[in-house]
């Protein structure tokens, strides 16, 4: 019944009793080592928050455009061609004939084909004209298919889908009426305010371009266009009736291919770029994703650069806390040496204290972490239409808490070598 | 000159200590303290009673000559060895400030078990546990209710941290007390006390005990009694 009032297990091993009085020694001196805790706790929390929010950026970055084989513009640079098809960033050098376009979307080797037209836009946000097969074909993630959340698919001349993001950033809702605006860029001059839009439908969120884009069909990006034929509109020209001639799409500016077996890719690859016809491009979107990546990569190691020296500065702060006490504890050492304790016994007992405020630290930086994405969560998703996965720790996260370990391990070695070396020349006698 | 060792708990011959490219601090030509003896040891201030148990405790070695501890050539072990006699057969009690805060009383009482595994075995062999030995010891200082032994060491009053001091020192037999002015910050009642309290109990355990004072009315409480400048040739 005495034995439970003491901590120490009666045949304890010698580590485990320092570790017991590591312990009781760091419950006793818990304000500043509460602290300490903190800031070690919030540099772990944003080192692998960033590394997190990296590998999620990375992911839904290589996410957006999946399932697709070939892209195909004008000729141009692969990483040009995939940003302005893609991302919908930057203007295409030159656009496809229809000709062409009919052509290779009729080879033996394709399956599906996706057209798409540039160059509109609607308070900022990219105007695309498509046909059906885009909501059928495109796939983004894991071979995800666009869904709607409302309404359906445009089968008017002035029908127009939204991606969720330009529906919820501008307040639309199905039936509004839209104008579209000639050219880029979020305030323009030149309008197509004679043929206004009807939205009839909403995708749901994907994370992905597909959010900003407004969809319109091939045929009403042609109606649009009828008395601009010279750049600009011509005044007191207003359209209403349309022959078929007049609809009937004269280019596309890109085109998205699926391919009915892989093998063919790099075939229909090397046929495209040596096309006779006009001069086109055709690129594997995962390799010119994997070129852009490595583009905006610095920037990646830079935020990864500043978390790891807020971990230095983490750990710093121990250090300093840990030297600052070290002379209010040269009594104790004192007491320890005198009740048999040798200087190796010192040299754990602080190391061991710093062991145990960074491995408590990591724990509750990772609690951190897992709380605060849970709690941000649905917020990403609204915002960024970026989807976290709460999954486990990476193999690298766990590594980098590894080096957090380490790192705060041999800190420790700072003050426990200094603690020794009191408790040596500080004798059994210090009187304070 | 160190034909009597063997008997001896504490045995000096030709004892210089002084600190590098200095002159002698501490010279003792021949000092013992016999096994089961209480030595009474005053001096003045300055005197070098801390540098004498310094060095008695292996923390400081001396520049030359010999200390004996228990027969086993002390001064000239390794400070390893040191470390393992310290640990194995003396007890310290020290002024004030003897227990560490965030311990409870029982186990400051128990540390000496912690680093020895001697101590551990001889108090288990006693008492059959190092907790009952403890508790024994407790009931002697009349330190045993049962309230105090869960209480933080820090609400405990100073004439009871200086027993608790005490109890420590003693646990698992230490041959060797040394007690450096443990009762200085006591009251002349409790002074009394606590000085019968520790006498009575080294000599139950048959240890040695070297008691460290400016305290003269505590001489009769003792075998012998010996002033630091008489043994200690002082140079400087």
């Amino acid at each position: 019944m005495m034995k439970r009032s003491t901590f120490w297990p009666s045949s304890s091993s010698q580590s485990l009793m320092l570790l017991g009085l590591a312990w009781r020694s760091l419950l006793n001196r818990r304000t500043s080592v509460l602290l300490t805790l903190l800031a070690i706790s919030l540099s772990v929390l944003l080192l692998l928050g960033v590394e997190k929010v990296r590998v999620e950026a990375r992911t839904s970055f290589a996410n957006t455009i999946s399932g697709t084989d070939l892209v195909v513009g004008a000729r141009s640079g692969q990483v040009q061609l995939l940003l302005y098809s893609v991302f919908r960033m930057g203007n295409a050098t030159n656009n496809i004939s229809w000709e062409s376009y009919q052509k290779i979307a009729g080879h033996r080797q394709v399956a599906w084909t996706v057209p798409i037209a540039l160059g509109d836009s609607h308070r900022g946000y990219s105007v695309i004209g498509t046909n059906q097969d885009y909501f059928r074909f495109y796939r983004y993630g894991r071979k995800q298919p666009l869904t709607f959340a409302e309404g359906k698919s445009f089968t008017q001349l002035h029908d127009v889908v939204l991606g969720s993001r330009v529906a919820r950033e501008l307040g639309y809702q199905l039936g509004d009426k839209i104008v579209v605006a000639h050219g880029m860029g979020s305030t323009s001059f030149a309008k197509h305010d004679d043929q206004p839009f009807t939205v009839t439908g909403i995708l749901s969120p994907t994370g992905t371009p597909v959010d900003q884009s407004l969809h319109v069909s091939l045929e009403a990006i042609e109606a649009i266009h009828v008395g601009w034929e010279s750049g600009v509109k011509l005044p007191g020209k207003t359209v209403t009736e349309f022959t078929p001639e007049q609809l009937q799409p004269t280019q596309v500016t890109a085109f998205l291919v699926g391919l009915k077996s892989k093998v063919a890719t790099f075939q229909l690859q090397r046929a495209i770029n040596n096309y006779r016809g006009e001069p086109l491009l055709a690129i594997l979107p995962g390799v010119a994703l994997q070129q852009l990546w490595q583009l905006i990569g610095v920037a990646e190691q830079a935020l990864l650069a500043i978390s790891a020296l807020v971990v230095l500065t983490g750990l710093l702060g121990m250090l300093t806390v840990l030297l600052s006490t070290l002379n209010e504890r040269r009594r104790e050492m004192a007491i320890l040496r005198s009740v048999g304790a040798r200087p190796w016994h010192i040299l754990a007992l602080l190391m061991l204290e710093t062991m145990l405020i960074t491995l408590v630290a990591c724990i509750l930086g990772t609690v951190l972490m897992y709380a605060g994405l849970y709690l941000a969560q649905p917020l990403i998703q609204q915002q960024l239409g970026l989807k976290i996965a709460l999954g486990a720790l990476t193999g690298w996260q766990l590594q980098l808490l590894g080096m957090v370990m380490l790192a705060g391990t041999l800190s420790g070695l700072i003050p426990a070598w200094q603690a020794c070396r009191h408790a040596l020349a500080d004798g059994l006698s210090v009187k304070l | 000159m160190t034909a009597v060792v063997a008997g001896c708990a504490v045995a000096l011959s030709n004892l210089h200590f002084g600190w590098p490219d200095q002159p002698d601090l501490l010279t003792v030509d021949d000092f013992q303290l016999h096994r089961g003896e209480r030595l009474f040891l005053h001096g003045p201030s300055g005197s070098g009673k801390t540098t004498l148990l310094n060095l008695l405790a292996g923390v400081l070695t001396p520049r030359s000559g010999e200390i004996q501890l228990l027969g086993a050539p002390f001064s000239s072990c390794s400070a390893r060895q040191r470390d393992r006699i310290r640990a194995d057969h003396l007890g310290f009690i020290f002024q004030v400030f003897n227990l560490l805060p965030y311990l409870s009383l029982l186990d400051n009482v128990l540390l000496p078990c912690r680093f020895s595994l001697l101590r551990r075995q001889r108090a288990c062999e006693r008492f059959g546990s190092e907790v009952e030995a403890a508790r024994y010891l407790l009931a002697t200082l009349e330190l045993d209710h049962n309230g105090l032994l869960k209480r933080p060491v820090s609400q405990l009053s100073v004439g009871q941290q200086q027993r608790v001091a005490a109890v420590r020192a003693l646990i698992g037999d230490p041959e060797l007390i040394i007690a450096d002015e443990p009762t200085s910050a006591l009251d002349s009642d409790r002074r009394q006390a606590f000085i019968e309290l520790l006498t009575a109990q080294v000599e139950h355990s048959q240890s040695a005990l070297l008691f460290v004072s400016h305290d003269h009315s505590l001489k009769p409480y003792f075998q012998r009694a010996a002033s630091l400048p008489e043994i200690a040739g002082q140079v400087g």
